[in-house]
This record gives C-alpha cells, structure tokens and sequence, in this order.
C-alpha cells in the first residue's frame, strides 16, 4: 500500500566558463568533464528507465550557465575534440595494459567513452538540451531553473538584481524549453524573506530550501519537513530530509566511501610517465585528472587495489536496495502522524553522481527500478505533482538560510572573499541608475547597456565566492570576479560619459556571450520612483575629470616602461570614469586618432626635423603637440595636464602657461639617477628641463621613496609638492604556471635547484655581487644551477668573473629572454634575485613575484620599498656578498618559507600593484590640485 | 577568431560616503564602509590629528520590532574600530533581532559624530517557533506551467480556496 513518496532533486550548475580566447583553457575543462562523467550518464540512465518503460519521477534543476553551455557552438566543437582525445587515450590504454590487472577497467573506459561520443553526437546531434526537453515532455522529468548566474540571492543589496537573477533565468529556460518553468533552484539554498515575492511574479510555484529553512518557520511547520510549506508571497517551499543526505553525501558513512567503488583522487593524469600522459593534461604537462582511474577507495591506506567495475556495480545495486528499504520504514513511520502522505526530499548536486561517485548515475538507475519493480510503499513524485495532490498548505514565514556550512551565509561571507560585495552592490547600484535613466536606449548604448547587465550577472555567480573560500581555484574566482567587475564600470563610464566604441563593446559581447536576449530594462526600479538619487549629491552620474595626457611614446611605439605605463595607467583612468586624451609620438602604421578602451590617443608627427639630432627632434615633437592640443583644449576644455618625463616638458609649459590648466607631472627616472651624476652638456641640457618640468608642476608624482628623495635633493622640490604612487604590474599569469620539464632541462638538470636573474647585464644591477656568491651556495648545494637573462656590455666580464671563480659550468647566460620566455624561466626556477646597486623602482621584482617565486632583492632604491625583509621576500645590502650567500642558502633549506614568502608576494602584488588602486590614487591626486586649482583661482578661462 | 581581451583596472574604491550591513549568520552582522577623501579630510581637520590616528566608533542599535527610529531603540553599544578598516564583523548580535548601525567618532568632548548611517537588518531566527496563529490555505496557482497535473482534488482536507485558521499548536493539529 503507498504510504509515502520521495522526491528526488538533482540540482545540476556550473560557473559560466568560456574562453574563446584561447585553446585548452583549463577551467573549461570543468564543464567537460561533467558532461562525460555525469550529465551524459544521467541522461543515459533516463533514456534506458524509459525504453524499458519503468516509471520514475526526478526533479532536475540545469542552472542558466549550463543550459547556455551547453547550447554554445563553441563548448559543443570543443567538447568533441574533448571526447575523441579521450576515447584515443583509452586506446591506448587497453594496449599498454593488456594482461595486466588492470586491463577489465581499461576496457570499460574505452567502451564507456565510445558511449558517451555516440550519446552526444549520434542520439542528441551534441545539442543536449534535446535530451532533457525529451525527459520533460515526457513528464518523468520536472525540469526546473536556478538563477541567471546562480547568484546567491541572500546577499544581494537590490530587490532589482534579484529579480533580474529570476527574471533572466525563466526568460532562458522558457526559449530553450518552449514553456516557463514552475519551479527554481534557489543557489545554495540561499532565502530571504521577500524573495518569494519576486518568484511568484514570475510564475514560480515551488522551491527548496535546507531542513532549518523549514523547521526555523514562524508559526513552526505542523509537519515539520515533511509537508510544504507556503510563503506568505504565495510559493511552496520543500524543505530538504537531513537522512536521505546523510545516507548519500556523507563522505565517511555514506554509500560513495564504499571501499570497492572508485578511488576519485587516484588519476592516470598523475600517475603515468609524464612522456606518455603529457599530450592529455593540461599545457607545458601540468598534471590534471584525465577521468580515467584504475583503483578502488580500498580503505584508509595509500596502498590502493586494483578497481573491478562489476563489484562495483553489485555494490550500487545493494545501496540502491538499502536506499530503498530505508524509504520504505521512513514513510510507514511518518504517515501515522500526518493528515496526508509524506513527501521526503531529497536534494542533491548533480555532479556528486558519476563526477565525485563514479557509481552514482548507476546508483539511480537502480534505485528507481527497484521502486517501480519491487515495492509499493514509496513512489517517485515532483514537487507539481504534490502540490496539485494537497493544495492547502500550512502558511508561514521563512527565515534566512542556505544550505552552505553552519546553514547561513558564512561560506560567502568570510575575509577570503568579503571584499567583492562593496563592488558587486555599487554595480548593482549602478545598473539600477542606468536602467532608470535610459529607459529606451538604441544602438550601441542599449548594446552596451545589455552587456552592463550580463557583466554583473556574471560577476554575481556565487562560485567565485565559494572557491575563494575553498581555497581551489582562488586565482581564477578573483580574476573573473575583478574582470567583470572591470568590464562593467568601463561601460559604465562609457555610457555615462558618451563615450562609447562599437570594437570595444562587440568585443566584450564576444568574451562574454552569455544571455543574447537580454534586456537591461529588468533592472528598472519595479515602481519607477520619484526622479530620485540626488542623495549625497548623486542626482546626476558624477562627471569624470577631462584630462590631457602627454607622453612621447604610447603602443605601439615602446622604446622603454614608459609607453607601457601611460597605456595600463590612461586605460585604468577611463575605466574609472576619467576622460583621458593622451598625444604621443607618430608611429607609421598607426591611426593618427583611434580610441584605446575609452582613452582617446591622438599621434603627431615631428615635421622638417633633422632626425640625426636628438635634441632637435624633441623639440619639433613638443611643438607639433602643442598645435594638436590646440583644437582639443578648445573641443574638450580640460581640468589638467598630466606629462611623463622631460620629453614632454616644453609642451607641458607652453599649454599650461597659455589656457591657465594645472599640470602635473610623473617622473619616472632622471637623468642625474640614469647617470649617476651629471657630466657633459647634454645631460645638464636634460637636467634643466626636467628641473623646469617639476618647477611648472602642481604636483610632482613618481613611484617610490627612493624617487621621491631623489627629486628632492637633485631639483630641490619640496616635499608637499611629490606624492608617491607605486607602479603597477598586470597579472596576466593567474595560475601557478606548470613549466614543462623539457623546457626547464634547457638551463638546468631536473635534480638542479635553479637561481634566476634576468636584466640588462651593466654594473648596476649587481651579477657580479650573484656570481660571486656562487663559490659559498654550492658549497651548501652543490645542485644549483644560476641562470642569467640579458644582454648588456658588461657580460664579458661576469663571463670571466666566472670563470675566475671555477663555476663557469654553473652559470649559463641565456642572452635576452622575451616576455614568456621570462616569465616561463621564473615560475620553473626556485629563486629570483635582484642584486642591484641602483634601481629606481624594480618592476622586474614585481613581475617575479606575480609568477610566484621566492625573491631576494638588495636593500636599494625602489626595490627596498617592494619588499618586506622576511614576509614578502629577502633583502640583504647592496654588493653584499655573504649576505646574499647566505640569504640564498636560506630559502634552499627551508622550503615552507620559501612557500610563505611567495604567496605573501603575490598576495601584495594582487592588493597593492595594481592598475585600478594606481588609478585610483592617481585620481585623488587629481582631485586635489583642480580643488586646489579652483581655490586660487586658478583654472582654464 | 583571434582577439584580445582588454584588461581594466580594477576599481579600488569609489570615494564615496556608504555603509552596507549584511547578516552572515544569527550571531553575526558584517559590516563594510566607505568614507569619502573630503570627508576625512574634514575629520582630520576638526581633530588637527591625521585621520590613522582617529579612532573610529561602531554605534549598534536594537530596534527589534520598532522601526527605523534609533531614538526609540531597545539599547545601543559601542565597538572601536581603527579607521584605517573598512569593515567590520559584528560578534554576539541576537538570533530574530533588528539592528542598524552608525559608524562615526567621538569628539574630544565625549560626544558621539555620526558620519555613516546604516540601513536596519533582522538576523534569522535559529530556533524552533511556537505553534500559535497557524494558518492553512491553497496559494497553488494552478494557471501556471504548461500542463497542471490532472491529479483529483484533495479529498480529505479543506475547501480548495478557503483560508483555515486554527491557533492551536502542533498537539492539537496532529490527528
């Protein structure tokens, strides 16, 4: 006789990952994995439950991200690729291990595999989707959807981004499913009181919450988990049964610790000759998991046996029977204490089955036959269904719960990632602002509008919160979440300020192609308030400062740091909102005006110049910058100049003393510091115009202390006139890079520990302080390898220094080294030192500590101020031979500190050398001289 | 198709005045600010100290069930916090309770300057609530989703649309 049913919900999501941008991103593989390893599998359990007419009911909730995943043309090519690499790869398994032990799970690989291609090409035409509209029309499966971006609602600033977060999500699922859905996945379980409000304007009837969602319920819930409840917005809610997850998730009392299903953590891609393995893991051989493992969880032992897939399996079989039983005395216990039959929910993520436990999706299967075939006690329903069985429902109030750690929302709010909400509210702000004040935008602003919306959706997934948190993948989550985050203040700029480029936005609407159909008027306040927002003086979107930028090289044309500087510097600036036009040097082959991500970059070209004098040629520059500034400063009337370094002065001095506009100015180096002194005329001729740059400025800035004394003392500037801003560096290599073994054998022996420095090979920089501590380290470590990067006139002599010293097999001097070639030698060397005499600031340290190594820097110049002797690297002083020695023994012996050290560098390499913290303290510098400006009386008419 | 992707500064701060609470769990309000460079400067001015050296004051209010009105609140606590953080996790706040927050300093004469004003928050409740003013009705809109199950009414219990209200408590809605 029935007497109760179980609802089973599988709650299928992943991030968002799609990087056109480049071939074999690892994190995509993310999404391929599950298709193989669970998504496929499900969907082959349900395809033979119904062929051998078995009836079953399943919830399964298929977040946005992955329906859009699954849908993109891009993931579905590359998936096959991702297959087929696969299905070679078993093949050449069942060869290598034929007559082995381990040849019966080969072949299952290889067979599973060949399965799982022709499920997804030859069943479904690699659009999936067609599977699961198949499940539902047929009724066995609810289908329903989570939020937009699986954003998790609870710590939401706006009820209009949360309703965005639903709204986005039933407007996807309806298009791709022919009808909306009628029930959500609420991310992580996360409530609030009011978001069934949003849910039932949308048409949601049902959704799920964790056991303390239910039971925590003002008045108390009659029949506890067992019944739904209603909201008093009108949606049911179904709480989850603690013992079905217990019996399940439980890693050491639950079914998939079973000592004869599969050793997750046991994986080819780790434990096969990395020669053989390496074209199936990640680039330069980064050791991942390729999905094919061949031992048994056995017990709690390193010693692992050999995994037999038809024990397995009879295995899965009996949990499914247990499983069962359980259900079966669960509801004959409950239903004598209710009015009506129970319903016990049992939620799961998705890829717990087949991903973590690989027997998982066999575990269902067996499970749902058995229910059909051999009971009649507990039968499979879907929430709909219960809800039209028993209408009438007890009403109550929610509290705030999720289904994360401790039940609330600590896992998303925590220090590893608390410092994203103050940017995801102020972007939710923002949106809501521009929803109201552009009611019916066209063309490129509607597109870029569009593309504000899908940036904040995407910066809103809760994944990047909790892998911050788990401490996983924490280089990615910051970077997508500061990307979008990034992406979308730009466009907000450029919207504010009309500023908008058709390259830049087609790009970004590339890059993050989630949501075609999206219409940023979701985020329109629901009842259109008062004009509003003219609190603290925000009635109008704050104006950015119109500024004009000088610097006598920009990209293309790089002769030194400086292009790159004003390139990082002016484009962080326009995403903050500042309007920046910067006139540079004429480059053939490049426009004589384009915008750069919103800066305007205007180039001139030197006329009837004698170009054999250097001088000379400066001079006819400046000149022809002043007459392009003409026209702009007429056009655009800025608030200030800002020039870099003496190249630029005189232009600087004529536009500033002619329209009465503030200057200020960033040096970067001088020419006393590059000679160290000053000795013939035209090192006094550049002195005195740097002089007169600094005298003309309102503020001077440069980028260390040791800068900022140096101005001092060289053009006797005072020292409230300098202000300090460091450099930035961009981190473009996230991931700790895997250096591929072969690469490494180049410049030294696997066995070597390997000691790097790479700049211009003059005396300054110190080798021969390095070389001469080589004798002293290898007497502690005879396996050191010293590998040396750069040209310079004094490699003659470090060659014979080491020579000299009898440690020329020792040290190898590769010559220049490019960028990658740079940053492949620091990631694969075990230090990095910087042994200079003199260094104004040192960003090639900075570059070393973005790639993860160890640095040991002199005590001098700017790199002093980089590093905090002990936390994030070592000093020692400058030509100090023992000391360096001795401080590169250190970090030899001690490898949790070398460990430390690194991470705390590149800890302070993402907080404080960054574009958008130097952009912002370049705006307050900013800010403060037009004030100032403003007070004299000093401004432009 | 090749492209490259453009990479933005991240933005460090708005300079702007704002203070957000958010609840993390029902013991604990987390609390983030921003205090704009005028406004600092106008602080460190009155003060003739810099602003790192002025201590900041978190003021916590109880407004349980009252509204928005701090003049009316059950009591209010201090917590000093360096003015160089801009947030703060508030411990031992009350399960089920109503708090909002001032963030501001105290003036040399003791008196409490209120620069940032928060929004009133409710920490969730974490224990079990009693049975009164229970309420039982059918909410189920059954227009919506493309096929309403056509499973029959609900033969035991009570009228399809009719709001049931008992004020008993578990015991007595049992059998």
């Amino acid at each position: 006789m029935l007497k109760g049913y179980l609802a089973l919900v599988l709650h299928a999501h992943l991030p968002y990952i799609r990087h056109p941008e480049k071939e074999n991103y690892l994190e995509e593989k993310w999404f391929f994995e599950a298709l193989t390893e669970t998504y496929i599998p499900l969907i082959r359990v349900f395809d033979s439950l119904l062929d051998d007419g078995v009836d079953f009911r399943v919830t399964v909730s298929l977040s946005p991200p992955l329906i859009s995943m699954m849908a993109d043309d891009l993931l579905r090519k590359r998936y096959l690729m991702h297959v087929d690499r696969l299905i070679e790869l078993a093949g050449k398994e069942t060869r290598r291990t034929e007559g082995t032990e381990f040849a019966p799970a080969a072949h299952m690989y290889l067979k599973r595999f060949q399965e799982i291609r022709d499920i997804f090409v030859n069943r479904y035409g690699t659009n999936l989707l067609q599977a699961f509209k198949k499940f539902r029309d047929r009724g066995c499966v609810e289908l329903i959807t989570s939020c937009a971006t699986h954003g998790f609602l609870p710590l939401m600033k706006r009820k209009e981004s949360i309703r965005a977060q639903v709204a986005v999500a039933v407007d996807l699922f309806t298009r791709h499913f022919g009808s909306p859905p009628r029930g959500i996945w609420l991310p992580e379980c996360g409530y609030t009181p009011g978001i069934d409000e949003i849910l039932k304007a949308y048409g949601l009837q049902f959704f799920f919450t964790d056991t303390h969602g239910i039971m925590f319920a003002t008045p108390c819930p009659v029949h506890g988990i067992y019944a739904p409840l209603y909201t008093p917005g009108g949606v049911a809610a179904f709480g989850r049964d603690p013992e079905t997850s217990r019996q399940v998730w439980d890693m050491n009392q639950g079914y998939p610790g079973d000592y004869w299903y599969r050793e997750f953590y046991r994986d080819i891609g780790y434990d096969l000759d990395i020669d053989y393995i390496g074209p199936y893991v990640g680039e330069n051989h980064l050791r991942i998991d390729t999905g094919i493992k061949y031992y048994r969880i056995t017990g709690k032992t390193d010693r692992k046996e050999v995994y037999d897939p038809a024990v397995a399996a009879e295995r899965a079989a009996e949990h499914a029977g247990n499983f069962m039983f359980n259900r079966e005395k669960q509801v004959e216990n409950l239903v004598s204490r209710m009015d009506r039959l129970p319903i016990i929910v049992s939620t799961y993520d998705a890829e717990l089955f087949g991903h973590w436990w690989y027997e998982g999706p066999e575990w269902i299967n067996f499970l749902l036959r058995k229910l059909h075939y051999d009971q009649d006690t507990v039968k499979t329903i879907t929430p709909w269904e219960y809800l039209n069985l028993y209408p009438t429902n007890q009403v109550a109030s929610l509290p705030m719960a999720s289904w994360g750690h401790k039940g609330y929302n600590e896992v998303w709010l925590s220090p590893p990632n608390d410092w994203i909400y103050r940017h995801l509210h102020k972007a939710e702000t923002r949106m809501t602002e521009m929803a109201q004040a552009n009611p019916d935008a066209e063309g490129l602003r509607k597109r870029a509008l569009n593309q504000m919306a899908r940036e904040l959706l995407l910066a809103q997934s809760s994944d990047w919160a909790f892998i911050m948190k788990m401490k996983t993948a924490v280089g990615y989550a910051e970077k997508r979440t500061k990307d979008h985050i990034a992406r979308f203040s730009r466009l907000y700029w450029a919207v504010t300020n009309n500023d908008l480029n058709e390259e830049e936005i087609s790009v970004l609407e590339y890059v993050d192609n989630i949501f075609p159909d999206i219409d940023y008027r979701i985020y329109q306040p629901a009842v259109p308030t008062v004009v509003s927002l003219s609190r603290r003086g925000q009635g109008t979107p704050r104006k950015g400062k119109k500024v004009l930028m000088l610097s006598w090289e920009f990209p293309p044309k790089t002769v030194g740091g400086l292009a790159r500087h004003v390139y990082d510097l002016s484009r962080a600036l326009a995403a903050q909102g500042e309007e920046i036009h910067v006139i540079t040097c004429y480059v053939p082959g490049s426009p004589d005006y384009e915008r750069v991500d919103g800066v305007h970059v205007y180039r001139v070209e030197p006329r009837q110049c004698d170009t054999g004098n250097f001088l000379k040629w400066v001079e006819c520059l400046n000149t022809a910058m002043v007459e392009r500034a003409h026209g702009l400063v007429r056009e655009h009337g800025f608030d200030l100049i800002h020039a870099h370094d003496w190249l630029v002065a005189q232009a600087a001095k004529e536009l500033k003393g002619r329209y009465r506009i503030p200057l200020v100015s960033t040096i970067h180096a001088t020419e006393y510091g590059r000679n160290r002194g000053i000795h013939n005329d035209i090192q006094r001729h550049i002195n005195q115009v740097e002089w007169e740059l600094t005298y003309e400025s309102w503020e001077v800035i440069c980028c260390s202390k040791y800068m900022a004394s140096e101005l001092a003392q060289v053009f006797q500037l005072p020292a409230e006139k300098i202000r300090i801003i460091a450099n930035g560096v961009e981190i473009r290599n996230v991931q700790p890079r895997a250096v591929d073994p072969g690469f490494r054998n180049r410049y030294a022996a696997p066995y070597e520990k390997m000691v790097y420095f790479i700049g211009r090979l003059v005396a300054e920089k110190g080798v021969q302080v390095l070389i001469k501590a080589v004798p002293k380290i290898l007497q502690n470590f005879p396996d050191t390898k010293f590998v040396i990067s750069g040209k310079g006139p004094y490699q003659d002599h470090l060659e014979k220094l080491a020579a000299r010293l009898g440690v020329s097999e020792k040290v190898y001097f590769t010559g220049f080294a490019d960028d990658e070639t740079r940053n492949l030698l620091f990631a694969g060397s075990d230090i990095a030192v910087f042994p200079s005499l003199y260094e104004p600031f040192g960003i090639v340290a900075l570059e070393a500590m973005a790639t993860r190594v160890p640095v040991i820097v002199s005590e001098t110049g700017g790199l002093a101020e980089v590093i905090e002797h002990g936390v994030d690297g070592l000093k020692v002083f400058p030509g100090d031979t023992d000391g360096l020695a001795g401080a590169v023994i250190s970090l030899l012996e001690d490898p949790a500190l070398a460990h430390r050290i690194s991470q705390a560098a590149w800890d302070k390499v993402n907080a404080i050398y960054n574009w958008g913290v130097i952009a912002a303290e370049t705006v307050n510098v900013y800010n403060e001289i037009v004030s100032e400006a403003k007070k004299v009386g000093y401004a432009a008419g | 198709m090749s492209i490259t992707v453009p990479e933005y500064g991240f933005p460090a701060s708005y300079n702007e005045n704002s203070i957000m609470l958010l609840v993390r769990d029902p013991h604990c309000i987390f609390a983030y600010w921003e205090i704009c460079n005028e406004q600092m400067d106008l602080v460190a001015g009155e003060f003739g100290r810099p602003w790192g050296e002025i201590p900041l004051t978190l003021r916590i209010y109880d407004l349980t069930g009252l509204g928005q009105d701090r003049d009316k609140a059950h009591g209010s606590y201090d917590l000093t916090v360096h003015s160089l953080a801009n947030n703060y996790y508030i411990p031992d706040v009350m399960a089920n309770h109503s708090y909002c927050v001032d963030l501001g300093v105290i003036s040399p004469e003791g008196r409490f300057i209120c620069l940032l004003r928060s929004d009133v928050i409710q920490t969730p409740r974490d224990s079990l609530a009693d049975g009164s003013g229970l309420v039982m009705a059918d909410l189920l809109d059954r227009l919506s989703g493309n096929k309403a199950a056509d499973i029959a009414a609900d033969r035991k219990t009570f009228s399809s649309d009719g709001v049931y209200i008992n004020s008993a408590n578990i015991e007595g809605e049992d059998d």
